[in-house]
């Protein structure tokens, strides 16, 4: 399995099955991702799958999507099986690893 | 300045000594497994500043004899001073913003600067001025260390508490463990102690004040020492009842 960008996928997918702008759509999912304390660059699938799941929905209805939730479930499971590429320490990873 | 002033100040320093030192030998030991890089930055730090600077300024205000006691006492202070805040700048350029030209920029800066102040610091220890000399804090060479290491402090604390925000947000989602999320929240603290211990007598120094024999200076600096004290010990070296107390507050709050 490649390792891909969970953020760029999201927004692919999201482009395929919904009627938005590449602006609007991106602009939603960099909402919900820093309502839930990420940024763009460095989450990992699974964080992103979580952030899909519980934080897009609420965006994509505030830009006009209708009943995102069966579409944010499904690309919530598609993001999850994505393998994680070998970024440099984050910051929690280091205080993780610094209380021994 | 009274005996129980002094003893305050002993105590506050000595906690700060074997705390510092604890928590150094600690990450220095894990820094030797992980080859992690933050990690033996954040363990030399400990190591320099509470193993090295705080005795070595004991020495050098405490006692006039012998003089050669003293000088290597401030030469090596000077030494530990500028490691102490190179590596703390360093730290939390590598830990948080690797990748910013602003923050490598800024690294550089300061540590270009502690190290020039040092290296007057210590042409001062061998020789260049006298011992009773050596004890005056509104120096220039000194000053210029206290301002990089404030900045350093300052610096430290907006990301860490910044940074805290963001796991605060996670951990909602069940994406944080909340011990590491207190942890940030605590090295964010640990700065503010160390930004008022070193901020205060120099803002006094500046103000035409005696930094050092002020009385209000010197128990905030105390004040601040002990409270940066508890946080280091919290968040590196903490007791289990501590991490059960946040794991249990954590379950409750879900």
């Amino acid at each position: 399995m490649e390792a891909a960008d969970p953020f760029q996928f999201v927004c692919d997918q999201l482009g395929e099955h919904v009627k938005l702008d590449r602006l609007a759509l991106r602009g939603a999912v960099r909402l919900a991702l820093k309502s839930a304390g990420f940024e763009p660059r460095g989450v990992r699938p699974s964080e992103m799958a979580v952030v899909v799941s519980r934080m897009l929905p609420k965006e994509l209805t505030a830009c006009g999507v209708v009943d995102p939730g069966p579409l944010c479930t499904r690309l919530a499971a598609a993001v999850s099986g994505l393998s994680a590429s070998a970024a440099p320490d984050a910051p929690d990873a280091v205080f993780r690893r610094l209380g021994g | 300045m009274d005996l129980q002033m002094g003893l305050v100040l002993l105590l506050s320093t000595a906690a700060y000594i074997g705390v510092g030192i604890a928590v150094g030998v600690r990450l220095v030991r894990l820094a030797r497994r992980t080859k992690g890089f933050p990690e033996r930055m954040l363990g030399i730090s400990c190591l320099a500043g509470p193993g090295l600077v705080a005795p070595c300024l004991v020495v050098v205000h405490a006692i006039a004899e012998p003089e050669a006691l003293v000088r290597a006492a401030a030469f090596v202070g000077q030494i530990g001073y500028a490691l102490f805040c190179s590596v703390m700048v360093m730290f939390t350029w590598q830990c948080f913003r690797p990748d910013e030209g602003w923050a490598r920029w800024l690294v550089r800066v300061s540590i270009a600067t502690v190290v020039f102040s040092a290296i007057v610091g210590m042409a001062r220890a061998l020789g260049l001025a006298s011992v009773l000399e050596l004890r005056d804090m509104d120096h220039w060479a000194y000053r210029a260390i206290g301002i990089a290491s404030v900045v350093g402090h300052l610096w430290t604390g907006l990301e860490s508490f910044a940074y805290y925000g963001r796991m605060r947000k996670r951990r909602v989602l069940g994406l944080a463990d909340p011990v590491v999320t207190n942890r940030f929240l605590l090295w964010g603290m640990v700065a503010c102690g160390a930004l008022v211990a070193s901020g205060v007598p120099l803002a006094v120094g500046f103000l035409g004040g005696d930094s050092f024999n002020d009385v209000p200076t010197r128990l905030a600096g105390a004040a601040a020492t002990i409270f940066g004290t508890v946080c280091l010990q919290l968040a590196f070296l903490p007791p289990q009842s501590y991490v059960r107390w946040l794991q249990k507050r954590a379950l409750a709050a879900a």
